[in-house]
């Protein structure tokens, strides 16, 4: 590792040599009205456009100059431009806060960042922005959004009624969801209706689909980077909403005006407080709901440090009669230090924390007992950003996480009929190194390019065993606390280039490769919270991903209209499926339970977007297949994913009307689902069973549904703003098929037949929001 | 290797039942739907039980048909069935007494012997091997009852004790009022290995009634039986990818071999 970082050192010396006799401007950029800092804000030099750079993840930014006088352009979507005089002899430290601009008005001066996407050699990103999450309706009323990025190309819905989600042919553990910094290791409440993501505490969403930059690793198909709002330093304010399901309370405020503020967000849903007047004993008694913090503060210790905290709990609490009870939550803490050690080195340091736990209560007559298991990873990062120059910067850093698993562990009383049974906690250690160069060697090229090593460490204390084929015990060996008992060491190249083939238009490629090392266990295709994680190991090999694509986007109409169109290619080794009938509960043996083998996934995806005027929305297409292969499964033959669906299709339009009314409406259509069914049937012990050929041969009906949403502002000029938010889930009542299964004939045995269940049928929603 | 969590998916199935029903306030709707399925060839399909609690024992031979097909059953007659104790030279060989169905008499099977049974058909062999596990005896049978939204719910639980330091497979065989129900009840003792144990057999397709006479098989089983009930069992809307259970023939036959000891109780339900 060591010389890797000191070589890092050395290029940045020569680097910053080389550049050494311009001048620097630099600063932050932030809301005037609440002093959030404005995340990718442009800072440009008005007398010549191709000077200029743009805000890192925390507002911070750093121009070169020679010597001069200048007028500074800075400008963000949504927010009028702002222009400075700056006469320019030594290094400056300038910040700059920008006026949010009336949302009518917003067309030319958000045209500036509309040109992200050309310019930028980054590909394989999406952008969401609160606005766009809080306009699309969803189900319930509740805002979301990870039901918003499944409107995006490439993005799938694990599912109706599912949080979990599917990138360009992989998994739902292959996303890593990240709430500032801190890794989200179930991001679903009441087992996939909702996201653990209030849309109030947030403030930017991005989502990584190919050529993720190398500050990011640790899964193989998608990083979804959510930041949370820093608060309001200005003025103190609140507000909130009431829904059907949930109602959402945010406070912030200043801790010192211009130097520090704060927020905190929560959200409760109150269905359970309905159960309370029903007459039956065994509901009224029943307990169903779940809750959110998200709290944030950060405080400005002078120009050059400033430190952030944020923090997120939240639970799920379900409880039948005196029976039965079932908890499960997140929490997460980041503590963060912005340090700029000078104009061009920008530095953060993260202390991040994050825990899910799951606790299973029964307690009947012969079953007293508590099931109960943990995930938590202590993760440190360095990271530097270095602006050698306004073409060319460098990220480098470290990283060292400690994860720790305890799989689901049993604890019962004397009476008991079941056993305690406690399963071997298991450690690793995740270390990565990484460097990647931002460069842009002319007007028309840019590229970042990077790597990033990975290597992972399995530590004892515990017994590991190896299995043969019929998951039997080969091998046992016991190691020590600390000791080693196996590691991985994988180099992730990354790549992306940019040409630019005019002003307006731009052709993009890239090469990444990913690794995995942690991996979460499931055979049903509803995910519950109790689904077991397990990391890398003597048996289990890191899950890698080689992803190629290649890009076409082109704007049209003064920025307004966006186009993009992306083909991927990746290529996925060390997959994990189940052998037939798998037990991965409380299972000390889980290991034996698994087969190993390849996939590969491809596909185009095609996005038309318009940004702004009265009707904004996007049309999303996407052309993909993903397969798999493995030696014990469908003959070694290739088969569907079950994600393998060739056509989505979303719409998301949103037309304002007037000052006080808004529309919105949503269209998705997709393939379904590659299922297993029946070919045959015969009879076992009288009774019909299902004789199945091949995995995933069969699909599910195509899925499609309308959601419609309209928005009531009240009268402007008052001092409490409220809105009405209105919205139709499922507008035609289309019953698509939740599960498909077969069974006999109720009046003839002998007979069987193909019944669906179909979950949700059209559902109005109302909310009430509030602000003050 | 395989281990059951009935306990925990039961759990699961009433908690997400509760969830969409209760919070929800939805009834998920249900509709017979027609979906064109593929025909697969024909399949050798073999069910065969020895026990250790009769003399004559039953081998059922017949064929997969198709899914539409408005028949479930498709004996195959002709076929050459043995059985064979492990270590002895003598065969016995059973005799075809209907269409597909094939007995042998005077054949009494022990606890802790190993039997294979050999199947000849259409010039094809088939072949499991099974051991008898020791009887358990089921120390009491009564009526179990849960209230389940207010409205109770009647089952039939029976204590017994695990024997302890040993994997034991467990499947039981429900008649109810003189009728054999065909649902399948398969356990192992990974949560209850040496505990006394009170099995309530539940079933959500188990509707019983105050004064319903039920008759409790319960078999003592191998390990690759019990893989094979369990693989049925595991069958349900839920599996991301339902298959075959997996046989304990050889040749790719559909169906098990069981060698089993059989312990009988009996109840009405209060």
């Amino acid at each position: 590792m060591k010389p890797f970082v000191l070589s890092v050192f050395i290029s940045f010396y020569f680097l910053s040599l080389s550049f050494a006799q311009q001048i620097t401007l630099n600063g932050t950029v932030r809301d005037a009205s609440n002093g959030e800092t404005l995340i990718g804000a442009s800072i440009k030099v008005k007398e010549n456009a191709s000077l200029g750079v743009s805000a890192n993840s925390y507002g911070f930014y750093s121009l070169s100059l020679s010597k001069g006088t200048y007028t500074i352009q800075v400008s963000s979507v949504g927010y009028a431009t702002q222009e400075k005089q700056v006469d320019l002899s030594q290094d400056l430290r300038m910040d700059f806060s920008l006026e949010p601009a009336n949302q009518l008005d917003a067309v030319e001066i958000s045209a500036v960042s509309n040109r992200e996407q050309i310019e930028s050699p980054q590909m394989g990103v999406n952008k969401i922005s609160v606005k766009e999450i809080n306009n699309v309706p969803v189900l319930f009323g509740e805002r979301d959004v990870l039901k918003t990025i499944q409107l995006l190309p490439g993005v799938m819905s694990a599912g109706e009624g599912n949080s979990g989600f599917f990138v360009r042919g992989g998994t739902t553990d292959q996303n890593l969801i990240l709430l500032d910094e801190a890794m989200v290791y179930n991001a679903s409440h009441l087992l996939g209706f909702f996201s653990t993501f209030n849309s109030d505490a947030i403030k930017d969403v991005n989502l990584y689909k190919g050529g993720m930059p190398a500050q990011y690793g640790g899964r193989l198909a998608s990083v979804l980077d959510v930041n949370m709002l820093d608060g309001n330093n200005q003025d103190f304010g609140m507000d909130g909403g009431i829904g059907l399901i949930a109602s959402r309370l945010k406070v912030e405020g200043p801790i010192k005006k211009d130097k520090g503020s704060f927020m905190l967000s929560g959200r409760r849903t109150y269905a359970d407080l309905f159960l309370k007047l029903s007459s039956d004993s065994s509901v009224n008694s029943s307990v169903l709901y779940f809750y959110d913090l998200n709290l944030k503060a950060n405080y400005q210790l002078n120009n050059n440090n400033t430190l952030y905290l944020s923090g997120y709990f939240g639970k799920d609490v379900l409880g039948y009669a005196n029976d039965f009870d079932f908890d499960w939550g997140n929490a997460t803490g980041t503590l963060r230090w912005n340090h700029v050690f000078s104009s061009r080195l920008f530095s953060n340091t993260s202390l991040i924390y994050s825990d899910f736990t799951y606790n299973v209560g029964v307690y009947t007559d012969n079953n007293d007992l508590q099931v109960n298991s943990r995930i938590q990873n202590l993760n440190l990062k360095q990271d530097f950003h270095y602006f050698s120059s306004n073409k060319s910067n460098v990220r480098f850093g470290l990283n060292l996480m400690r994860q720790e698993i305890s799989p689901a562990g049993i604890d019962a009383s004397e009476e008991s009929d079941i056993n305690s049974l406690r399963i071997e906690n298991r450690q690793g250690y995740e270390l990565a190194a990484y460097v990647s160069h931002e460069w842009k060697p002319t007007d028309r090229l840019s590229f970042i390019y990077g790597l990033r090593l990975n290597s992972f460490l399995l530590t004892g204390p515990g017994e590991f065993h190896t299995y043969d084929a019929d998951g039997d015990i080969l091998q046992t060996e016991i190691y020590g606390g600390g000791k080693l008992v196996k590691s991985y060491i994988n180099p992730e190249p990354r790549f992306s280039a940019n040409y630019m083939l005019n002003k307006n238009s731009s052709l993009k490629a890239s090469y990444n490769r990913n690794t995995q090392n942690l991996h979460q266990l499931t055979n049903t295709t509803s995910s519950l919270p109790t689904d077991a994680w397990v990391l890398s190991s003597n048996n289990i090999k890191p899950q890698i991903a080689d992803q190629g694509a290649v890009g076409y986007y082109r704007n049209f109409d003064n920025d307004q209209y966006e186009f993009s169109a992306e083909v991927y290619y990746k290529d996925m080794q060390n997959q994990i499926d189940y052998k037939n009938a798998a037990d991965l509960q409380a299972n000390e043996h889980v290991e034996a339970e698994l087969v190993y083998g390849v996939g590969k996934s491809y596909g185009l995806e095609l996005l038309m977007k318009k940004r702004s005027g009265r009707l904004n929305g996007w049309v999303s297409y996407t052309l993909s297949r993903s397969k798999r292969r493995f030696d014990e499964i469908n003959d070694g033959d290739w088969f569907a994913a079950r994600q393998d669906r060739i056509h989505n299709v979303a719409i998301v339009g949103m037309y304002k009307f007037s000052d006080r009314w808004s529309f919105s409406g949503t269209f998705v259509y997709y393939t379904g689902n590659a299922v297993t069914f029946p070919s045959g049937k015969y009879s076992i012990g009288g009774k019909s069973t299902w004789y199945y050929t091949e995995r995933n041969g069969y699909r599910m009906p195509d899925y499609h549904r309308l959601d419609l949403g309209a928005t009531l502002e009240s009268k402007p000029g008052k001092r409490l703003k409220s809105s009405w938010t209105f919205g139709i889930y499922n507008a035609y009542n289309r019953k698509n098929a939740y599960i498909i299964d077969f069974r006999e004939n109720e009046n003839d045995p002998n007979v069987t037949e193909a019944y669906k269940v179909a979950l949700f049928g059209i559902i109005p929603s109302v909310t009430w929001n509030f602000k003050f | 290797m395989k281990r059951e969590s009935s306990m925990f998916k039961k759990r699961f199935n009433v908690c997400s039942a509760f969830i969409f029903c209760v919070l929800l306030g939805l009834v998920a709707c249900e509709e017979v739907i027609d979906i064109e399925l593929k025909e697969a060839d024909q399949m050798l399909v073999i069910e065969a039980n020895v026990s250790n609690s009769e003399t004559t024992h039953y081998v059922l031979i017949s064929k997969t048909v198709p899914f539409s097909s408005s028949s479930t059953s498709n004996p195959q007659s002709g076929a050459r069935v043995s059985i064979q104790e492990e270590g002895e030279a003598a065969e016995r060989t059973f005799a075809e007494v209907s269409p597909g169905q094939y007995r042998i008499n005077n054949y009494q099977a022990y606890p802790g012997r190993t039997y294979k049974l050999t199947v000849e058909f259409e010039n094809e062999q088939y072949q499991a091997s099974s051991t008898m596990p020791a009887p358990i005896a089921i120390d009491s049978i009564g009526t179990v009852t849960e209230s389940f939204f207010d409205e109770d719910e009647k089952n039939v639980g029976i204590v017994y004790q695990d024997p302890p330091g040993e994997p034991n497979y467990y499947r039981y065989l429900i008649t109810v009022n003189g009728k054999p129900s065909n649902l399948v009840f398969a356990y192992n003792d990974k949560f209850n290995d040496g505990r006394r144990v009170q099995r309530n057999l539940y079933h959500e397709d188990l509707d019983l009634a105050t004064g319903d006479y039920v008759e409790v098989e319960q078999h003592c089983i191998d390990q690759a039986v019990y893989t094979y009930f369990n693989g049925i069992q595991s069958n349900n809307p839920g599996s991301a990818a339902p298959a075959n259970p997996i046989s304990n023939f050889s040749n790719g036959a559909l169906g098990y071999f069981s060698a089993h000891s059989i312990t009988r109780a009996s109840t009405t339900v209060e």
